[in-house]
């Protein structure tokens, strides 16, 4: 509910072209839980630069905002951008490689992942989260931790609504598979 | 219209959930986010479940596994020091692009100038008393005709 009245009061604010007031709402109602999402997926240690990246891309595509998706998730999906080419940056520099849990390598670049010490507290479902595949937990984490619509992840990681919501079924699906496993009960 | 914007408003059209198997029973995607389905969608889970125990039990099954992931989220403090520094550094830089655009656009309008003043350019204008000399200048003529052909 607040969420919304904030957009709407930003979306007004981007209408007028009074870009400062937008800039100025979109810091203090998003602020916390954008730095967050980035330093969930970079480290501390980086977030607060990442964190300057989104912001610069927020500013340069502020002006273009189509309003098709909330203010929300266009700047997590601005944040996924950055944390994706800072992945790959870092990727590319052998001297600083990218933090890594144990969790599998993701199939294709795409795909990023929350790292270790940022991880669930919950050992065992921690366990279970790695056996699902990247795309379909960064799609649960999203949806579940970041407390986006499957329609936003859609338009976030740039895949079909149904896709969204069939992978997000079919991880949740294996993720109570495996947990039944892990904890021994009968399946 | 861009394509996509096109192509996001036609997949919200088409986000028509398989409610049911050839079964009769709930779709993996009928029973997880639920609230997230059309309100005629979510009746005909909540009828389902009501009369399927077995869908009960797993939608069930999925509803804790989801609470039990929401609940696990990791919380990440952002330090004050940090989110002060990005908000300052944000709307310096809000200003500062200001500044460019506005130096760009004062940039492209003395370079205009000087082109109007290197090539003698005058404005066009078109007073209201251009046609008054016209008028005297055919009147003029229209006597003139007269006094000659009056002489002749």
């Amino acid at each position: 509910m607040l969420h919304t009245m904030s957009e709407t009061v930003i979306v007004a604010a981007l209408r007028r072209g009074n870009f400062r007031r937008a800039i100025e709402l979109i810091l203090d109602t998003y602020q916390d839980e954008v730095f967050g999402y980035c330093a969930g997926l970079v480290g501390g240690g980086h977030s607060s630069g990442v964190y300057q990246q989104v912001l610069t891309v927020a500013l340069d595509e502020l002006p273009t905002f189509n309003g098709v998706v909330s203010i929300r998730a266009w700047l997590y999906g601005i944040a996924r951008r950055v944390v994706i080419r800072h992945q790959q940056d870092a990727q590319r520099d052998f001297s600083e490689p990218v933090p890594r849990a144990s969790a599998p390598a993701p199939a294709f670049p795409g795909e990023i992942e929350e790292i270790r010490g940022l991880r669930p507290t919950d050992l065992e479902l921690d366990t279970c989260l790695n056996q699902v595949a990247p795309a379909i937990r960064e799609i649960l984490q999203l949806t579940l931790w970041h407390g986006l619509l499957l329609a936003e992840v859609a338009h976030i990681t740039a895949r079909s609504l149904p896709e969204v919501r069939r992978m997000a079924a079919e991880g949740l699906s294996s993720l109570s598979g495996a947990l039944q496993r892990f904890s021994g009960a009968p399946s | 219209m861009t394509q996509q914007e096109h192509d996001e408003e036609h997949d919200e059209e088409h986000d028509e959930v398989q409610i049911l198997d050839p079964r009769g029973c709930l779709t993996l995607e009928a029973m997880c986010f639920t609230s997230q389905l059309q309100p005629e969608q979510r009746a005909v889970v909540d009828r389902h479940v009501h009369s399927c125990a077995v869908c009960a039990q797993q939608q069930m099954d999925l509803a804790r596994v989801t609470e039990r992931l929401r609940s696990a989220r990791p919380r990440v403090p952002v330090p004050m020091e940090a989110k002060t520094l990005a908000r300052q550094a944000a709307l310096k830089s809000l200003a500062l692009r200001r500044g460019h655009r506005e130096k760009r656009l004062e940039q492209r309008s003395t370079a205009r100038m000087r082109s109007i003043r290197k090539s003698a350019a005058v404005p066009w204008y078109r007073s209201h008393t251009f046609w008054i000399p016209v008028l005297v200048g055919m009147a003029s003529a229209l006597v003139l005709a007269a006094v000659v052909l009056l002489f002749l």
